[in-house]
This record gives C-alpha cells, structure tokens and sequence, in this order.
C-alpha cells in the first residue's frame, strides 16, 4: 500500500516534472528559476549602468534601458494592479528581468522588507517609527519612501435606481459611525435635493482586513469632519452594526449582495461589480466625482515632507480647495533602501532603478484605464531624481 | 515486499522452529522487534518534540502583548492591540470561535454518523464503500474555495431561510433579528457554521465509516440472530464498540472546525461582539481574525494574535479533557489506546 | 385476557414498535446521506460551471508571468508544479512519521503516561489554525535559519497540519483492528513487530488510506500556510529548496480578490483543476488499495 502509493506520487511528480521541462512555461521569455526552458545566462548589459536617460514617452521601456535580473517586490494590494502593468510591460521588452510582486498589504511588505526577503515594499501609508527604524536596519542606510503611483478611494452604495449620490464628509462621518441609519434621513437629503431616497436601512461594511485603504479613508475623515472620532489607522474601532469584510472584494461584493449597502474601496471594485460612485464635497465646497483627473488635481496639493535626503514622504491634502479635486486621494509609494547593504546583489539594483524608472515614467500613462491616477509630472521628476541616486 | 508476499501461513514454519529451536532465527526475530520498537518510539518522540517546540514557541511570542495590554485579555472584546496604550481581549474572538465549531458539529455530526452508518450498514457491501467515497470528496474541495462559494452562492440563497426562520422562530432568541436584516444575504455565523459543517461532514464520516467497518461481523451477527431490528443491532452492536473511535473522529472534525481559517475570513460578516442572535452578520472567530489582522499587525499586534491562537489550543484542550471524561465515565470496557 | 395472551401481545407490541423505530431510523439515516452529498454537488457544481469554461491549453502550460490582473493569458504551471512538490514532500515526510508514532500509540505504549501525553498533544494540535502552523515555520525556518521563502517551507508547513490528523485517524484504525487478530497472531508464535505488521497493518489498511487521503486532500486546498513560506512566485520555480514557489490555492486566493473579471475567471479556472486533481488522487488511491484486498471490502 505504501509502496503503491509511492510509485504513484513519484510517477505524477516525474510526469509533471517533464511537463514543465517540455513546455514553453513562462509567458514572457526565459526565466531565472525555469531549470530547463532556454538560456537564463542574464545579459552583461552594464552600458546603462546608471540608468538615467529618460524613457520613451511610448509604453514600454526602450531597450537600451533594460536591465536583467532578479528582483522581487511585496506590499500594498492597492497599488498592486499597477505594479503587475509595469512588470508585465518591462519583461515583454526586457527578456532577462524576473520580476515578482506580492501583494500581501502594506504592513507585511514592510515587514518583509525589513526582514530583507524582499528588495522593495509598496505601501500606502508613511512608515511608523519602528518600522522606519527596522528598515534603515535592513539598509544599513535611510529608507526612503518614492510615490509610485496614485489614487481615489471611492464611496460605493447600492440603491436601485438612484445612480447619482452627494455626500459631504460631516454626512459620512454620521452614517460611517452608525448615526444615521436610513437612506431618507433629512441629513442625506440635504445634500441631495430632490432625489426621492428611500427608507431602507443603511448597511456599513469596512474592512476586516487592517488595510492602507482603511489609512486613507480616516485620515481623510479626521481632515474633513469635526464628526468623525474613529481616529485614523489602519484598523478603526468601528460600531457593532457595520459589518466587516475580507479586502476590497470583500467589501464590494458585500454592498453589491445587499441593498442599502455603502463603502469605500479603489475605482476598480466598483466598475467590477457595477456599484455607482458617490461624489464627495470637498473643502472647495464642491460635490466631485471619482475619475483620474479629479485625483490628479488633488495631488498638487500634497506637500513633500522629506524624512532624509532622497526620501519624498508626501503629506496629503484632504482639503483641497479646488472645484475639481476629489478629496479622497493619495499616493501609494515604493519603500527602497537609498543604498542597498552589498548582500544585494548589483544586478538586483540596477534592474530595481531600471524598473522603477520605467514605471514612473512611461509606466503612468496606463493608469487611468486601471482606475488610478499619473503622479503630476514635477513630483514624477522628484522621484526620477532619486531613483537615480539609489546604489 | 513483505506486506504483499506474506501470509500468516508462510510466516508459521519459520516461527515455529525458531520457537523450538531457538538460536540464529530467534536471535534475528528478536533483532528485527527491537529495531521495530526503537524506531516508532522514536517517531514518537520526534513528534512530540516538534508539537512542545511548537506550543513553547507560539508562548514565547505571545508574552510580550499579553504584558502590554491594558485592558483585561479574558474580558475585554475590542480588538486594538497597536494602539496607544494597546487594549484587546479575546473574549468576543472565544465566544464567536466557540459557537461556530458546537454549531457546525451540532449539524455535522448527526449527517455524518448517518452517512457512515448508511454506508456499512444499510447499501450493499460492493455499493456501500463507494457511496461512502462519494461523500469523502467533500475533503477534496480546497477551503478557499468553500469560501467563495459561501459567499458567492451560500449567503444570497440562504436568505429566504435566514429570514423565515426569523420570522417564525424570532420569539426564540437565537433566531430573533432585532434590526430586520435578514431580508437581505445575512453573513451570519449560522451560514459560517453551515459551511464549516460541510467542511467537517467528510472528516467524520469518513474515519466513523472505517471504524464501523472493523466491528466484527460476528457481534452483528448475534444481534440479529436474537432478533434484533436492524436500528437495534447497531444500537447494542455497532455503536458501542465503535464508541472510541467515534471520538477522535468528532475530535478531528473539531480541530478542522477551530482551525478553519479561510473560509471564515471570507464569508463572516464580522464585528467584535457578543450576542446569541444566530441570523445575523456579526461575531468573529479566533482564526479570521488572525488571518485578517496579521499582514498589517505590528510587533504588538502580531504578539496578541499569536496570544489569541494560544487561546484556541486552550479551547481544545477543555473539549478533549471533557470528551475523555465523559467517555471514562460511560463505562470503558474496550480496549482503549486513545484514552 | 390469559397473562400469556397479555404477554404475547405486549411482545408483538414491542417488536411493531422496533421495526417502526428501526424503520424511521433507516429512513433518517438515508436522509442523512442525501443531506451530505447535496452540497458536495452544490459546490462542486458551481466551481465547475464557473471554471470549466476557462480551461484552455495555454491555462494549463504557461505560468502567470507578466500577465497583470486586468488581462486574460497565462496560468497555472507554476502553480501546479509548485502544489504537486509542495504536497509530495509533506506527505512524504509526515506519512511514514506520522504512522510510525501511530504505532507505537496504539501498539506499545498503550497505558503509558508518555503515550497519553503524546496522544493529547496531538488531539490538542488538530486544531492549531493553518496560518499559525504557515507562522511558525517562518519564524524559524525562513528568519532564523535564513533559508528564505522555499517550497520546502511550504511543505514543512503543510507537514505540520497533516501531522495530528495522520496520526489520530490512523491511531484509531489500528485500534480498532479487534483484539482477537493479534492474539491469533501471537499464538502462532509470531513476533510482535511481524503481528503489527503482517495482521494489523493490512487489517487497517482502508483505513490508512483514508486517513492519509483525508490528510492530503485537505493541506492541497490550504491557502494560508503557505503565504509566509512559499511566498508565491508569477514564475516557475521547479526547485523546491530555493526560491519562492507558487501553488495552486495561492493562486486561488490572490486572482479571486482582484477587481477584474480576467483574473477571478483564472481563479475559478484553477480551483475547478484543483478540484478535478484531487478527486483524482482520491479515486485513484482507492482504486490501488482495493486491488490488493482480498476478502473485506473497502
């Protein structure tokens, strides 16, 4: 019995083994860890060492920029579609990168990152103290943070029928907290004149999940409203009639199920389960709608409060004046060491500023397809900048 | 191979003459008992050395949150262990925990002895062990994927029920729904332990099913020889003997339903709360929410859910002292290597 | 009415009532085992019907290297291989361990304090939550030992969630194999460990199997051990004691969440190919136990 169950566990292994010697496996090109499959020899491309010339304003990186290598990024799941564009981008052109993102949230990519299992981290929100401190450990130099990419966080609801909604943050902060409880109460009709709203009970799911969405959410409630005493984090204590769901989809598919549901999660959960986005009043006294355009305006307001030469620690503006900036936005930024410890390999570092100079260049132009925001081009040229100084 | 050559009659010569005559073959025999009986002591040993390092690491960790907090760790049911100062007990994460996996086996158990019992002693002998198979299969399916189910499938079309049940039953407590929300897809911890049942039935069924089958023929056979209904002979026959092994099998299916940690997180629309109304969302479990909180916990946050899951292997430890207990007292006559 | 009139009727009176107890049981107990199969074809169903579809040459021999969430391509290769390596090597460990110091539970040490408390640890260990045993192997494989994110992390992981529930169900198969077979055995002459296993062993082997099987099928479907110790890789990784490695509930867990339907149709995709392999195993497991047996089924 144990040998019958032997040979059949070592045939299937074999057969599989076989499989993956035999078959063109990787998508794009040859990899470093495919045993059998082409050359994986990296190209002894050191020409671009330095990586500075600007990319092509086309897609994808130009050749002379390529790199080869091993690289390998975790964190944030809310910039992460973005990341799996840019990777998917550069090794069509750049054949001998490997390139893995995992996203595995904010936190746990910083904590990888400080354990040294992973070359960058994404993350939505700024370090906190020890984890600055544990990752200028790893670095045995500043850590510093580089804003890679940028979006909204969206307020989501599900009523039939009722496609255009308006709230200001004082109502949001009434019905975040449990205070209001249905859709017709005079609070919601006051900033919606002349919808007829119905009585269903309003249904609250936040994120069971700590998240960086959760971070911007509050941050951006405690700006805006003197109502809000949830505090900010990515974890809130939230009232026992809210439920909790697990990630964006969680969340998304929670509101979608149930009538009377409202959240807040990135642009894309909505379009993929057809939830309307409410427009939100910003500091301008403006009700503005969630698009690229609308997050872009709000980023001009962010002010670039650096922790160390290089690093470009932006603190946003929830309050934006402008009639045309949506309030709820933030960037999402790349968590990198300025000089990386010489346990890391050369190659690694310079595929990382090879990389990263593609995505904050020619990598921004997909971002609105994705439902996320380009960085305005002098923060863009900020982070250039400092992406050429890593070593 | 041995198993496969060997029968009992082939291995009587040879022990025969080495019991008469004693010498190289005893010696060899003799040899080949000690070796057998080092080797699964060792194994043993092994494995209980890796299980201690294990429960002797998860302690460690769990120190330094459970000196941090604030607030009492038995009692308290808000869940905040990195904030400042940091305050969280497990009591809610219990509470839910507990009642998700007396739910589960409340509804699982029955099913599952029922299968069992259907498979060896009602169906055919070729048709049976098939249709007990059928129901291990249920194993097959990975827990993420019972998830999504539940909360693709198993939560919009268990509304009807949800809300019939609230609507007759609401004077009973546990189906009372105060706030009317089970007119809509309800991820409450009755639709968790509905899907953690069926994540256990096969558990159960399974290990009862091949219990069942070592019963001797004999024992049935003189049931029914006195002339016993078939329900009876398994009552004075089966049953009784099986009794041990019924155990661990309800054991396991236990640990599966403590430990379930995906599908949980998936489905239960969770909150930090205590209360007894079964149809609505709410409550939370000790394994979601470390699956839930870990990615993004600090150093203090990671310690108290490690501190949480030490919790959990409290909870198991109380129902197999009860269970053994229980099982002593209702009389040992087997042959027991379990208790 | 005569005392044996009386008698007799109580008796027919008693024997009508067994067979109604006894035929609303047997009726119960078919209720039962609908209950049971019902949602195994409910689930099974709707992540076939929502996977099937999807299935396509490219799906099953190309990894998800450079395909981003929001576009269609690429698949599970490197998912499967790094499940298939992940689970044969926890199986292969915790197996022969596992039914080792099951044997010695069941068979030497019967009564011993040091049996007892190796039998309680493992009850307690059936419950320990998948993401605390994926915990522990970080903290001291992947951190201390600085061997990093490996497949065999993932297995050794997986290891210690098959390890209690081996050891349980094959402990009680073997104690279950009535007394008499061993005694027979005895008086032949034979020796202890050749009672063990030439008598007990193929006695219990349906049940070995099932446990075993029980144990494998469930560590396959495991998603959260292997988060922090198999780490996931969009590339193959066919070697299993370096580098990050995929696996099939991984993939699962992380397309199923994205906000587009390209990648939650690659997720049903694979958790139907998930599904369909471990029935596989599972059928095909059977089939090889029960060719050997000779007289008792199952």
């Amino acid at each position: 019995m144990k040998r019958t169950r032997l040979t059949v566990t070592s045939s299937v292994l074999l057969a599989v083994l076989a499989l993956a010697a035999c078959s063109n496996s990787n998508a794009a090109g040859p990899s470093k860890y495919a045993s059998s499959t082409g050359t994986s020899a990296p190209a002894a491309s050191s020409s671009s060492g330095t990586g500075t010339s600007s990319s092509s304003a086309a897609g994808s990186p130009s050749a002379d920029q390529c790199q080869s290598g091993n690289l390998t990024g975790g964190g944030s799941t809310f910039q992460a579609p973005m990341q799996q564009k840019w990777i998917s981008e550069y090794i069509s052109r750049c054949k001998n990168a490997t390139i893995n993102y995992s996203s595995i949230g904010s936190g746990a990519g910083i904590q990888q990152f400080s354990a040294g299992t992973v070359d960058f981290a994404g993350s939505d929100v700024l370090m906190k103290d020890d984890e600055q401190a544990a990752a200028d450990k790893r670095c045995a130099s500043p850590a510093i943070h580089l804003p890679i990419t940028a979006g909204g966080v969206g307020i989501q609801y599900n009523l039939p029928g009722i496609t255009t909604l308006r709230f200001s943050p004082d109502t949001l902060a009434d019905i975040f907290q449990g205070k209001v409880t249905k859709w017709n109460d005079p609070e919601i009709a006051a900033d919606n004149p002349g919808v007829s709203l119905p009585a269903t009970a309003i249904t609250v799911f936040y994120r069971s999940d700590a998240s960086g969405t959760t971070g911007i959410f509050s941050s951006f409630m405690a700006a805006a409203s003197k109502k809000w005493t949830l505090g900010t984090g990515k974890t809130l204590n939230w009232p026992s009639t809210a439920q909790g769901a697990k990630g964006s989809e969680g969340v998304s598919a929670g509101v979608a199920q149930t009538v009377g549901g409202i959240t807040y999660a990135e642009q894309a959960y909505a379009l993929q389960h057809k939830l309307p986005l409410a427009l939100v009043k910003n500091a301008g006294g403006q009700y503005v709608a969630l698009t690229s355009e609308t997050v872009s305006k709000a980023l001009q307001g962010a002010t670039i409060q650096p922790r160390s030469a290089h690093d470009l620690s932006a603190k946003m503006n929830y309050l934006p004046t402008d009639p045309q900036a949506y309030p709820i936005s933030s960037v999402s930024y790349v968590i990198v060491c300025s000089t990386y410890p010489s346990s890391v390999s050369k190659d690694t570092v310079n595929l990382l500023r090879s990389y990263l100079a593609y995505a904050v260049t020619g990598g921004q132009q997909f971002a609105s397809t994705l439902g996320y925001a380009p960085l305005p081009t002098d923060l863009a040229q900020k982070v250039q900048a400092s992406i050429d100084a890593i070593s | 191979m041995r198993f496969r050559d060997s029968s009992m009659t082939r291995s009587e010569p040879s022990a025969v003459p080495a019991a008469v005559s004693g010498g190289r073959r005893r010696h060899r025999g003799a040899a080949g008992d000690s070796v057998f009986h080092v080797a699964v002591w060792a194994a043993a040993c092994f494995v209980l050395a890796v299980l201690a390092a294990i429960i002797i690491f998860l302690a460690w960790r769990a120190v330094p949150a459970l000196r941090a907090d604030t607030a009492n760790f038995w009692t308290t049911t808000r869940w905040l262990p990195d904030n400042t100062p940091p305050a969280f007990g497990v009591a809610a994460l219990a509470f839910g925990t507990f009642l998700s996996a007396a739910l589960a086996l409340v509804i699982a158990v029955p099913v599952a002895l029922g299968t069992a019992l259907f498979a060896t002693e009602y169906a055919s002998p070729r048709v049976g062990p098939w249709l007990g198979y059928l129901v291990d299969l249920l194993a097959a399916v990975p827990s993420v994927v019972y998830g999504l189910w539940g909360l693709y499938w198993l939560v919009p079309h268990l509304t009807p029920v949800q809300h019939g049940l609230a609507r007759t039953l609401g004077f009973i407590p546990l189906f009372s729904d105060p706030r009317g929300v089970t007119a809509q897809p309800s991820r409450s911890i009755f639709a968790v332990s509905l899907i953690l049942a069926v994540m256990i039935i096969p558990i159960i069924a399974a290990v009862s099913r091949e219990i069942f089958l070592q019963v001797e023929p004999g024992l049935r056979e003189a049931a029914l020889g006195i002339g016993a209904t078939r329900w009876d002979m398994i009552r004075l026959a089966v049953l009784p003997v099986s009794r041990f092994g019924l155990f661990g099998a309800v054991m396991l299916g236990l640990g599966r339903a403590l430990g379930e940690t995906i599908a949980v997180a998936l489905v239960l629309g969770s909150s930090f709360s205590i209360d007894f109304h079964l149809l609505i969302p709410g409550k939370n479990t000790i394994a979601a929410n470390i699956a839930t909180q870990f990615a993004e916990a600090g150093p203090t946050g990671r310690s108290a859910l490690i501190a949480s899951g030490l919790v959990l292997f409290v909870m198991t430890i109380v129902t197999a002292l009860l269970a053994r207990f229980i099982i002593r007292r209702s009389g040992a006559q087997e042959r027991s290597a379990i208790v | 009415m005569t005392a044996s009139s009386l008698l007799a009727a109580s008796k027919i009176q008693r024997r009508t009532r067994s067979r109604l107890v006894s035929g609303t049981m047997s009726l119960l107990i078919a209720g039962a085992f609908l209950l049971a199969a019902v949602p195994l074809f409910l689930v099974v169903g709707y992540t076939l019907s929502r996977g099937v579809t999807h299935f396509s040459w490219i799906f099953f021999s190309h990894s998800l290297a450079g395909v981003p969430p929001s576009q269609p391509g690429g698949g599970i290769a490197a998912a499967t291989i790094g499940t298939i390596e992940q689970v044969g090597i926890a199986t292969l460990v915790s197996v022969p361990l596992g039914l080792a110091a099951a044997i010695y539970l069941a068979e030497y040490g019967v009564g011993t304090r040091f049996a007892g408390a190796v039998s309680f640890l493992v009850d307690v260990m059936t419950g320990v939550p998948s993401i605390v045993a994926g915990l522990f192997v970080y903290a001291f494989f992947v951190i201390s030992l600085h061997r990093g994110f490996s497949g065999l992390a993932a297995a050794l992981a997986l290891s210690i969630l098959m390890l209690p529930v081996v050891i349980r169900s094959s402990q009680d198969m073997l104690a279950a194999v009535p007394t008499s077979l061993r005694e027979a055995g005895y008086a032949l002459g034979l020796r202890r460990w050749r009672v063990i296993a030439f008598i007990v062993l193929p006695t219990a082997r349906s049940g070995l199997v099932t446990g075993v099987m029980l144990a494998v099928a469930r560590v396959c479907g495991e998603t959260a051990p292997l988060l922090l110790t198999a780490f996931d890789n969009a590339y193959i990784n066919t070697n299993p004691l370096h580098g990050q490695q995929s696996a099939l509930p991984l993939v699962i867990f992380n397309q199923a969440q994205q906000a587009y339907q390209p990648a939650v149709d690659r997720a049903w995709a694979a958790a139907a190919t998930l599904i369909l392999a471990i029935v596989t195993l599972y059928i095909t497991a059977r089939l090889l136990a029960r060719r050997r047996v000779g007289g008792k089924s199952g």
